[in-house]
């Protein structure tokens, strides 16, 4: 059997771990043991849900790239590629750097994500606290007061750099984006 | 901003390194941390200047508007020179990720060093609390107020089935990483630090030391986190966090005891002669200070010295580094100066501290 991680060596060392009774196994050599020990230190040890997610997500070890086949081959098939519609982050940009570009990437990569949660967490649903509840006035509100404080901090640049007709558009910008939020919370009030 | 907070910081002690709380012998500080996102913007990760801005002016407008802390600064990354940053980054203000990211990231910081919040880390935010001692309960409750105070403020990426969406999966959930920082030198003495390691890996646990990359541990700190965010409450992940410490904790204590008993001269020579090399020397470089320190602190915590205090020990962790030396020389020094300088901080406070 060929090491899952680099697929060149013998796998000489198999992990076997039952997590929420479910058994999972990793093949892998001497070799790519003794760099995922080092990266990681006594300190992580052998962690199979990290392995397996770094395997799954093909995310680095030791730094560099995993030059592994067993991702293409065993997992790339089964993963088509996407595009997050309202980020424009990629499953590439996904796997390279196992990151996820904004909150709706959660339903783009629905997938590939349950498959790596499973492997991380110990359930795969949320039972801890919530937000508090917020009306889309409230949404619509802040927005503009961050557009202000945004458009503050422009002026100032404006001022400082002596662009008085600029400073003044903004300005007036600002000016209108308050009254909307005032006359939002009037209505509110009424 | 004309007076630099840092200035300010560093007038003061290390509230969770000067402040007593339970089991401080070998718990030093407890710390929560949480991961939070503002719906409509994409993760930090994926985001250009003007989305940074955008969730910059969010936070510090939610931040003003519900009064979540009494005394705190604001500080724009950008603007504040290497040496501050690398001072809060020593004082776990800010994470090493941040420290190096700095465009488009500001940190909202309370004056008591308790309460901060990391904005455009690798999430929009990244709020923590930190208190001395094993008191991860009461750590909860401050950051859990933080956190509903905001978010009456702040729309929050949240799904009802997923919870707080994170810019990495392995936060998503509760968003929370709590963790307590422990000094384990009889453990590494006698030996069993690597059983003890393993057992906490397994049981879902991640255990980092806090010095050094890699596998060194310098100074026999260690940090034990949650790895799992997601399926359990937060009560439910800080409580078997806190078990296991109080476990690791007992474990410690016998481990002394034992080195007491068994192998009294070899602990009084570990102790007395790194007391003699703090006290005595005129270089020293970061590593044999740091190991030198736990053994002090071991020889403090079991009444070996009454002279000493544990909490200029505690505090002398962070002072040493090279951001807090240079920052008490006024000036940058290089790393055989800091050596000598390191040593006469060393000297001069272990001085006071035996007149006291």
């Amino acid at each position: 059997m060929r090491c899952e991680i680099c697929n060149k060596n013998e796998a000489t060392i198999h992990i076997q771990e039952i997590i929420n009774s479910q058994k999972k196994a990793l093949h892998i050599c001497q070799d790519c043991a003794a760099k995922k020990n080092n990266n990681n230190g006594l300190f992580n040890g052998l962690n199979l849900a990290d392995i397996l997610y770094n395997i799954s997500s093909n995310l680095t070890v030791n730094g560099e790239k995993t030059p592994s086949k067993a991702q293409e081959t065993s997992l790339a098939p089964q993963v088509p590629s996407v595009t997050c519609g309202k980020c424009g982050w990629s499953t590439t940009n996904f796997s390279e750097r196992g990151r996820l570009g904004c909150a709706n990437c959660y339903n783009v990569f629905r997938d590939i994500l349950s498959l790596a949660l499973k492997n991380m967490h110990k359930g795969t649903l949320h039972v801890g606290k919530h937000p508090g509840v917020r009306s889309s006035e409230d949404d619509e509100a802040s927005r503009n007061a961050i557009e202000v404080m945004k458009l503050q901090k422009r002026l100032e640049e404006h001022i400082l750099r002596e662009e008085y007709e600029k400073a003044a558009e903004v300005r007036d910008l600002i000016s209108c984006l308050k009254d909307k939020n005032k006359n939002g919370k009037s209505k509110k009030m009424k | 901003m004309q007076d630099n907070p840092i200035n300010k910081l560093f007038e003061k002690r290390v509230s969770w390194l000067a402040d007593s709380g339970p089991e401080d012998d070998i718990a030093i500080s407890s710390r929560i941390r949480l991961a939070r996102n503002i719906r409509e913007i994409p993760f930090p990760s994926n985001a250009g200047t003007d989305n940074m801005e955008s969730s910059t002016a969010a936070v510090l407008l939610a931040v003003e508007k519900t009064k979540c802390f009494r005394k705190f600064y604001e500080i724009d990354m950008a603007k504040l020179n290497p040496l501050d940053r690398q001072v809060l980054l020593e004082r776990r203000l800010i994470s090493r990720e941040f420290f190096a990211k700095k465009q488009n990231t500001a940190l909202v910081m309370t004056d008591d060093e308790v309460c901060s919040i990391m904005i455009n880390e690798e999430d929009h935010l990244r709020m923590q609390a930190m208190l001395s001692g094993l008191r991860l309960g009461e750590v909860w409750k401050i950051i859990d107020r933080i956190d509903d105070r905001l978010s009456s403020e702040l729309p929050y990426a949240f799904d009802d089935n997923l919870g707080y969406l994170t810019s990495c999966p392995t936060n998503v959930g509760t968003g929370i990483r709590a963790s307590v920082m422990l000094h384990l030198p009889g453990l590494v003495l006698g030996e069993q630090i690597n059983a003890v390691i393993q057992a906490v890996n397994k049981l879902g646990l991640a255990v980092r030391g806090i010095f050094g990359e890699g596998t060194e541990s310098l100074g026999n700190l260690f940090q034990i986190s949650n790895q799992s965010t997601l399926g359990e409450t937060e009560i439910q992940i800080i409580e078997r966090l806190e078990a296991v410490i109080r476990q690791i904790i007992n474990h410690e204590k016998n481990s002394r005891q034992k080195l007491l008993q068994n192998r009294r001269e070899f602990l009084m020579n570990h102790v007395g002669r790194s007391y003699g090399m703090l006290r005595h020397s005129y270089i020293i470089p970061s590593e044999d200070t740091l190991n030198s320190l736990s053994a002090l602190r071991l020889g403090v915590d079991m009444g070996m010295f009454s002279s000493v205090d544990i909490h200029t020990v505690n505090e002398l962790f962070v002072i040493v580094q090279p951001g807090h030396l240079q920052k008490y020389a006024g000036k940058d020094l290089d790393t055989s100066e800091r050596d000598i300088f390191r040593a006469t901080v060393i000297r001069e406070r272990l001085k006071s501290s035996e007149k006291k």
